[in-house]
This record gives structure tokens, C-alpha cells and sequence, in this order.
């Protein structure tokens, strides 16, 4: 039971350590966003940026040892103890915040946002289960880099390479705590996002309208699932505010320092993840527009400055991945770079696909190609926010109803001009990352920050210039959903509750609510150190402790296609030293159609089976056979390497290599 | 201007302004609508009163 609450105690040490370091910086840069409570938020972004980019650092210089972690994170809760003690009269400033006037039913809205939050926090304290992509990228790739003491790269895992500027404070997270605080963060950095609403919205319009914004943005289905769970999207989406932020900023006030801010904090995004490059691709023409009065070659000198900080910011990641694999964005736009041998090369929208064209296709041809493709792709997604709504795909597509039943207000009460430049940036970032590079909504999270915003302004307009009953109804609406909205993430955080409480241990819980865990936790007990295990139809690596490679059908370390006899797989094998094998019993169709085999039900599979392998262990989801090779000598019992991980992703790459 | 002109003035102008009130109410209605249109259909086809049903322990 006490578990969770050393977690709480390590998230709030985490937050003080980076708002008190950040502040620090913004002192000495001189970044000021011109009160306590919007300047304490840009503390936070400043600090976790600043320390995700220590965390690269020690990544690249193979310092990832626990010892230096430690101690690296005592070092930065000093500072920041010792300068948020030394400016305890400004921090105090937030006290400000309170003596707004707020109605009465402004207050419940606020109220049941963050009961809300407070069960999506509660839901992230319990041990890492369920969603996939946190145990297969998110939270195994920063596992494994703690194992290996350096950000390796991981051949057979396809996010190997992606920029990682929130998987480096999960590094740290996992160093100090585990999984669970790094999911924390997760949740911490999405009540950051609603907490800088608040601050842009005040800024920009009215304190009234960005509560109003943050209430509807936190109750965003998509931002409620995954915002507790190890994932990186609302980490990306809480930089992509602050950039926003700082360039609004800078609009207004036209310094220099601040476009410099701007462009850190857009790099930083960029170095989360790749799409959050569509902030410099908008921002640079608006820093270019907004310095035309200057001249041409002063409008030149700021936009360069603007895109070479943000890009210098990033690099390190997209050159890592270049370093590697020939491909700055390894393995998406594969055919586009010829990087490192991928199962599949397109992952780029069709109109860079048609851009990059056939030799005999002239420029005309592409021009037309490209055209034709962006057209198709606006009439095809121009109604996704409509989709969303009503028949939303999975999960990551769920959006709620605010803003199809919030929005067209707008036509009502109009655009007032300081909600203008929200909205134009709410239909730049639209049209370029839903309608021509076709994100989902968890990619595009930043989107509904300034829906929320814009719905924001409806609300509040709608409340001081239309009937009093239209603003009963629009407030009864928000708050009657909130109601739902609480009650939903209520049931989200319940099955954690018998952890949290100390019912259930932690080994229990993840046993009923993790399927890998029994295998994994089976695995970490019984094999040798120096084990490798090959996870067949699974991608969830997160529980493993011993070396583990995947056998996803777009890796091409090991392709079962290249084999018709299975003493060749098996030689392969040998080769991949590859002592065990973790076998989900039934493949989801969807895995299959995707190029998994469905193992049992496979004749070649299962002529290996018999041949080469022992059944260890099995429950209802995965099971665990040991190879053992025709001269009964299995790897494992040769000279087990010191650690948990054997560092040998040189060998995997060597051999991988002849697979070009 | 002549009593006969001015009155017929204050008449046309109350005659925009009633006009132009029944339009923005009617806008206020066609809103309402919406709303109460968009949040109570979103709320009940997506599970969320069943959710509540259960939680509250509501037809059990």
C-alpha cells in the first residue's frame, strides 16, 4: 500500500526538481510570461525540456548507470528547492489565481475536471498493464536502455529509433521508481497541458475563458484513456501548447529572447515525436509574416533563427537514427530515404509518395500526382472531427461532443479578434496534420487544446451577450457531461483500486489484468542471465528482464518467408542465439493479417515445434519453450555475460546488415 | 421632419428591431436545439448512462 504513495511523493519531488531548475534558466534567460502562475507553468516546460535534454546527454555517453541517475536527480531537486526557497515571494504571486471571481457553476465545471483527473492519477499509480504500445515502445525501449546503460538501438523494435525526449524522462522515471512514475509523469504533463490553457486562454482572452477551455480539453476522451498510461502524446501535446504559447508571445511582444523560447520549445517537440515538426512548419511563415515590416533581410535573419534552434534542438535524435540506419526517421518514409532494410516502406502520406514519383513521370506528372492526391486526402478527411465524434474507430479516435455541439456557436457569437489567431492556428494545425498527413487524434492532441479554447469563448460569450436560458442550457450541457465524463473515468481507476489499497499485491494485479505478465514473471525467475527469448505474436516486451528480440513481420533480422526448412530456421536461430521462445497461444486476426503466423495452427511452425522445442511453461495467453538445437547443447548453457542484457546489439546489427 | 414622417420612422425602426430580436432568438433556439440535440445524443449512444446506471446501482 504504500507503494503508490512513494510514487506521489517521488512525482511531486520530480515536478518541484524541474519547476525550480527551469526557473532558475528562465531567471538567467530572462523568459517571462508576466505573473506567478503562467510563469511557474513555463518553469515546468523549461525544466522538463532542459531535463530531457540531460537525460540525452547522459543516454549518448553510456552514463545511464542507477548510481549517477540518482545522484543526477538529487542534484536538480536541490537547485530547485534551493531557487523556488529564494523566490518563494514570487511563487506566491499564484495565490492571485483564487481571487477571480468565478460563478458558482463555473467553479462545479472545475470541480468535476478535476475529480476526473484526480481518478486518471490514481489509474496511472498502478504497474504498467493492458495498453500495448507503453509495454512494446514507450516504457521497454527506456527499460532496455537502463539495462544496456546507453541508448541502444534495438534492431528488431520498430520505434527504436524515433525521437525520444519524453522516453528519456521515463528513463529516469524507471531509474528512480518504475513504471508506474513514469506513467505518473505522463499524467502530470497532461494536467500541465490544461493547467498552461488555463494560463494561454488568460493571457489571450479571459481567465473565465481558459477555465472554460481546460475543463473541456481535460475531458477529452482520448486525453482521459491514454493520459494516465505510458504513452508520449500528451507530453508532446503539453510542449506543442507551450510553443504556441511562446510564439504568442512573441507576437505580442516582439522579443527576440521569446522567439528563441519559442523555437526550444518547438524543438523539443520535434525531438518527442515526428509530427511535432508541423509547429515549425507553421511557425516559420508566421515569424516570417509577422517581420515584414523589418525588411526582408531582417525577416530572413529571424526565420532562420527560429527554424535552426528549434532543428539544432531535435537533431540529435534524427541524427542518431541517421547514424544507425541511414534514415533520419528510420523506419517511416523508408523508400523515401533507403535507410536500413524495413518491411515496409511507405508509412508517408500518398502525396509524398506521388511527390517522390516514378523516374518516368516527369514534373508535370508529379505536380499533377501530388494535386490530384492532396485533394482526395481533403475530401476524404475533411469530416473527421464529425467521425470522431459519432463512430469513432478505436479509442484514439474519441474525441467527445464539445466541439461538434460546442463550435458552431462561433457562427452565432462570431470570432472575436483576440480568439482570431487561435482559431487560425486551430485550422493551420488541422489541415496539416489531420487532413494531409492524416494523424489520429492522440497524435493531434494539441488540436483540441484550442478547441477547447475556441468552445471556451462560445461558453463565455454565449453567457454575457445571449438570452439567459441559452447560457443555462450550453452550462447545463457542460456540466451534466462532466458529470458523465467523472463517472467514466471513475470506472477507469476502479480496477486499480484494490492495489492502490493494498488488497491486492502487485504480483496479483498484473496477473489478472497484464497478459504477458505471467509469462515474463515466469521467465525472469527461471531463465538464466544470459537467456535471449524470442517473443512470437507478442510486441510487449515491458516485463521481460532477459534480452529479447521480436519476430514482427516488418523486422529483418529474422524472416521466416527466407526459410522452407526448419533446420535452416533453426541455424538461424543459432545465429540470433536465441536460447527461448515466448509465444502468444492465440494471434489476434488483426496480427495476422498483418503477416504473423498463427504458430499452432502453421504446419512449418508446428514441424518446428515438435523438432526444436520444450514447453516450459504456459498459461491462458502465451507460452514458454525452451530451443533446444539438434547437438543438445543449447546456447544457455554456455558462459552466461555479466547483467541482465547482454549488450550484443552489435552482433544483431552485424547480422542484420547482410539482410540489406 | 413632419409627426406623421417621425412616427412612421419610430415605427419602421421598432419594426428592424422586433425583426431583428426574433431572429436572434430564433439563433438562440436553433442553438439550444443543438446542444441539447448534440451532448444528449453523444450521451446516450456511447454508453455513458448505462455507465452511470450501473455505478449509481440503478436498475439492478
Amino acid at each position: 500500500m504504500i507503494e503508490p504513495f512513494v510514487d506521489l511523493l517521488f512525482l511531486v519531488l520530480v515536478l518541484v526538481s524541474v519547476a525550480g531548475v527551469g526557473g532558475a534558466i528562465a531567471r538567467f534567460a530572462g523568459w517571462t510570461f508576466g505573473s506567478g502562475w503562467c510563469d511557474v507553468v513555463l518553469w515546468s516546460c523549461i525544466g522538463f525540456g532542459c531535463l530531457s535534454m540531460f537525460m540525452l546527454a547522459l543516454g549518448l555517453a553510456h552514463l545511464y548507470q542507477p548510481g549517477i541517475l540518482r545522484l543526477g536527480a538529487g542534484l536538480w531537486l536541490v537547485s530547485g528547492v534551493l531557487f523556488l526557497v529564494r523566490t518563494a515571494p514570487g511563487v506566491s504571486r499564484l495565490a492571485s489565481l483564487p481571487h477571480a471571481q468565478l460563478p458558482w457553476y463555473q467553479l462545479l465545471a472545475l470541480a468535476l475536471a478535476l475529480t476526473a483527473l484526480a481518478f486518471g492519477g490514481l489509474r496511472s499509480m498502478a504497474p504498467p498493464h493492458g495498453a500495448t504500445d507503453p509495454l512494446a515502445y514507450q516504457l521497454a525501449l527506456p527499460k532496455i536502455y537502463l539495462a544496456r546503460h546507453f541508448l541502444s538501438f534495438e534492431r528488431t523494435i520498430n520505434g527504436s529509433l524515433y525521437p525520444g525526449y519524453m522516453n528519456v524522462l521515463y528513463v529516469l522515471a524507471i531509474a528512480l521508481r518504475g513504471g508506474a512514475l513514469a506513467q505518473s509523469l505522463h499524467w502530470l504533463l497532461g494536467v500541465l497541458s490544461c493547467a498552461a490553457i488555463v494560463a494561454v486562454g488568460w493571457r489571450q482572452l479571459s481567465l473565465r475563458i481558459g477555465i472554460w477551455g481546460a475543463v473541456l480539453f481535460s475531458f477529452t476522451p482520448v486525453l482521459v484513456f491514454y493520459g494516465s498510461q505510458g504513452y508520449i502524446d500528451v507530453g508532446l501535446c503539453f510542449f506543442q501548447i507551450m510553443a504556441f504559447w511562446a510564439m504568442t508571445e512573441w507576437l505580442d511582444r516582439g522579443t527576440t529572447r521569446l522567439l528563441v523560447l519559442a523555437a526550444l520549445i518547438t524543438g523539443i517537440s520535434m525531438g518527442i515525436k515526428t509530427p511535432g515538426a508541423v509547429l515549425l512548419v507553421l511557425g516559420a511563415p508566421i515569424v516570417m509574416w509577422n517581420s515584414r515590416t523589418e525588411g526582408v533581410a531582417s525577416s530572413a535573419r529571424r526565420t532562420l533563427l527560429f527554424c535552426s534552434v528549434a532543428i539544432a534542438v531535435a537533431s540529435p535524435w534524427y541524427i542518431r537514427s541517421f547514424l544507425y540506419s541511414g534514415n533520419p526517421i528510420w523506419p517511416l518514409a523508408n523508400g523515401l530515404f533507403g535507410g536500413l532494410d524495413f518491411g515496409h516502406t511507405n508509412f508517408m502520406p500518398a502525396f509524398v509518395q506521388e511527390a517522390i514519383g516514378s523516374a518516368d513521370q516527369g514534373l508535370m506528372g508529379r505536380v499533377w500526382g501530388v494535386t490530384g492526391s492532396v485533394a482526395s486526402r481533403v475530401m476524404t478527411k475533411f469530416p473527421s472531427l464529425w467521425k470522431w465524434t459519432w463512430q469513432p474507430s478505436s479509442m484514439q479516435h474519441m474525441v467527445g461532443s464539445y466541439w461538434v455541439a460546442l463550435l458552431p456557436g462561433l457562427l452565432l457569437v462570431g470570432v472575436r479578434r483576440p480568439a482570431l489567431r487561435i482559431a487560425l492556428f486551430a485550422v493551420g494545425f488541422y489541415l496539416a496534420t489531420i487532413l494531409l498527413l492524416g494523424a489520429n487524434p492522440r497524435y493531434s492532441l494539441l488540436l483540441f487544446s484550442f478547441l477547447a479554447l475556441l468552445s471556451g469563448d462560445v461558453i463565455e460569450t454565449i453567457l454575457q451577450t445571449r438570452s439567459k436560458w441559452l447560457g443555462v442550457v450550453v452550462v447545463g450541457g457542460v456540466v451534466a457531461s462532466g458529470l458523465c465524463n467523472t463517472a467514466w473515468s471513475y470506472s477507469l481507476a476502479a480496477p486499480t483500486l484494490p492495489y492502490l489499497s493494498g488488497e491486492v499485491s502487485r504480483e496479483k494485479f498484473l496477473h489478472g489484468t497484464e497478459s504477458t505478465f505471467g509469462v515474463f514473471d515466469y521467465a525472469n525467475r527461471k531463465l538464466p542471465a544470459g537467456a535471449t527469448v524470442l517473443l512470437q505474436g507478442l510486441v510487449k516486451g515491458y516485463y521481460c528482464d532477459r534480452l529479447y528480440l521480436w519476430d514482427h513481420p516488418y523486422q529483418r533480422v529474422l524472416s521466416y518467408g527466407d526459410f522452407t526448412e526448419i533446420d535452416d530456421l533453426a541455424e538461424r536461430m543459432r545465429e540470433l542465439k536465441i536460447t527461448h521462445v515466448a509465444r502468444s497461444i492465440r494471434v489476434p486476426s488483426g496480427r495476422v493479417a498483418m503477416g504473423y503466423p498463427q504458430y499452432f495452427l502453421d504446419p512449418f511452425h508446428e514441424r518446428f515445434r515438435k523438432r526444436y522445442l520444450t514447453l516450459l511453461y504456459r498459461d491462458d495467453y502465451n507460452v514458454l519453450f525452451e530451443l533446444r538445437y539438434q547437438d543438445q547443447n543449447p546456447i544457455s548453457e554456455s558462459p552466461a555475460s555479466p547483467g541482465v542484457l547482454l549488450p550484443r546489439h552489435e552482433e544483431l546489427w552485424a547480422l542484420g546488415q547482410g539482410r540489406r | 421632419m413632419s409627426k406623421r414622417e417621425k412616427v412612421s420612422t419610430e415605427s419602421r425602426s421598432a419594426s428592424h428591431r422586433d425583426s431583428g430580436d426574433s431572429i436572434r432568438v430564433a439563433m438562440d433556439v436553433a442553438m439550444a436545439i443543438w446542444v441539447i440535440g448534440v451532448v444528449g445524443l453523444y450521451y446516450t449512444t456511447h454508453g455513458y448512462l448505462d455507465l452511470l446506471q450501473a455505478l449509481l446501482g440503478f436498475g439492478q
